[in-house]
């Protein structure tokens, strides 16, 4: 029987931000099967890593932190095994709109996706992701904004090129 | 172009939460917690004795499985919770499980029925399992209604059978210990229902341990106090605070949304003595926001507070 306080916390929030984690994994895999392995991935290294969860950390932050990560991570590897691009397009229900966050996303670098994610999707507070992160949160505001000014240039010509 | 950026972010937004969650998830993560290295047994080495009363209860036909209700199972989720104490939150009652496992015509439901024992005060006990057990046959109704919906589409059209192992409703649920003190014992089961969206049913329990009565909202406050107008009031303004702090906040409009706090409005107390009011998801809000909380500052309701739970 496991009483540790931190270990309690973690299993508490495994249930309770379960769907999170999914949509953070998903967001970067692109793919049901993928992003449930991502899932299940991150709930291993979030009960290993308990001890690194401080008691004034957002227990969210931290979770959805590891989650992508551990995409990134896959991400990775898949990449050595087999390039993305060559991946067969599996061709699921994937809608327009999907298609439109994917692609968006996509042409975000990795430190910019991580925020826009956790911060406009997430609504993880800046101060949170800056914690978890490590970075100041001043670092954290430019690379929001970089984000949103990438995003908004690639909507700018996606719909000059219609 | 500030506006452009908004909607833009708006847009995506919308297209994240509309990511379909599929029901393989609860399986997936409850496997993680298993093979975090709490195995079956580990209550049995800590003299859990109960762990012992699970023996060889294992079922297997699902179609009987609504006679079993009342019957201790070992299904992995269940036997999850027992041995992974961690997902209930710190309790000092003791927690069994039962469960209700049904899969038919496509519609399946994994029902996970807390069942608490050694509280002190029995009254306390008996009323919040009964209460837990009321809710929970109402779900097992709402699941029967899908499956004779379901058998009836594949009555009319056999060749939809072909295809029955594709499941298109599933319902599964979570209960959570929320505040365990001496007075107030508080929990939520959370219950997923995956059709074609993904929906969230929140309902919570309160058992005041004195009393051994099982708490409804009106119960906290006096007699012919207007409870539920100033709970609105408090709600209504901090959603307003919030949308203004935050502008991806966004809450349904007045007339479409948010009609006031009801008496059998969703609820709990937290170990500090506040009141926390709880709103399902879609209820108040676009589902991006998910399900919605409350915390009802005491001193801004102290004058109609009846009971001394809240502090």
């Amino acid at each position: 029987m496991r009483n540790d306080p931190a270990d309690q916390r973690i299993g508490n929030a495994l249930i309770e931000y379960r769907t999170n984690m999914y949509r953070v994994a998903y967001s970067y895999m692109n793919d049901r099967d993928d992003a449930l392995d991502v899932v299940q991935e991150s709930c291993l290294k979030a009960l290993r890593a308990c001890s690194t969860l401080k008691n004034t950390d957002n227990v969210k932050a931290w979770l959805l932190r590891i989650t992508a990560n551990t995409a990134l991570d896959m991400i990775k590897k898949n990449k050595r095994s087999c390039p993305m691009e060559e991946l067969p397009d599996r061709g699921e229900t994937d809608s327009y709109e999907r298609m439109e966050l994917m692609d968006m996303l996509g042409k975000l670098d990795d430190k910019c996706r991580e925020v826009m994610v956790l911060r406009y999707f997430e609504d993880i507070k800046i101060a949170d992701i800056a914690r978890q992160t490590g970075e100041n949160v001043n670092t954290i505001k430019s690379r929001l904004h970089r984000a949103i000014m990438k995003l908004h240039g690639e909507y700018e010509k996606d719909t000059e090129a219609l | 172009m500030e506006m452009d950026s908004d909607k833009l972010i708006f847009r995506l937004k919308k297209q994240y939460n509309a990511i379909e969650i599929p029901g393989e998830l609860n399986e997936r993560v409850d496997s993680a917690m298993n093979g975090a290295g709490v195995h079956p047994g580990a209550g049995l080495r800590h003299g859990r004795g109960f762990m012992r009363a699970l023996r060889g209860t294992a079922i297997g036909a699902a179609a009987l499985a609504a006679a079993f209700i009342g019957v201790v199972n070992v299904s992995p989720s269940a036997a999850r919770a027992m041995q992974d104490v961690p997902v209930l939150g710190q309790i000092s009652e003791f927690l069994s499980f039962r469960s209700f496992d049904d899969e038919q015509y496509g519609v399946e439901a994994h029902l996970t029925i807390p069942e608490i024992s050694g509280m002190e005060n029995e009254t306390a006990q008996i009323n919040l399992n009964r209460a837990v057990n009321e809710y929970v046959d109402s779900l097992i109704v709402l699941h029967n209604d899908d499956v004779a919906t379901a058998k009836k589409a594949y009555i009319e059209d056999p060749e939809l059978m072909e295809e029955s192992e594709t499941v298109h409703i599933s319902m599964t649920n979570i209960c959570t210990v929320l505040t365990d003190n001496d007075e107030v014992f508080s929990m939520r089961l959370t219950t997923d229902i995956v059709m074609a969206g993904a929906q969230e049913l929140y309902k919570c329990f309160t058992v005041d341990k004195r009393t051994g009565e099982v708490i409804s909202l009106g119960e906290l406050f006096r007699e012919n106090s207007d409870y539920a107008e100033v709970l609105t009031g408090i709600v209504a303004r901090q959603m307003v605070e919030r949308a203004a702090e935050d502008e991806g906040v966004c809450y349904f409009a007045e007339e479409e949304g948010f009609e006031g706090v009801s008496q059998v409005q969703n609820f709990y107390i937290t170990d500090a003595g506040t009141l926390v009011l709880c709103f399902d998801e879609y209820e108040i809000a676009p589902g991006y926001m998910g399900a919605q909380t409350f915390e009802i500052p005491t001193e801004e309701i102290e004058d109609i507070l009846f009971g001394g739970l809240l502090k």
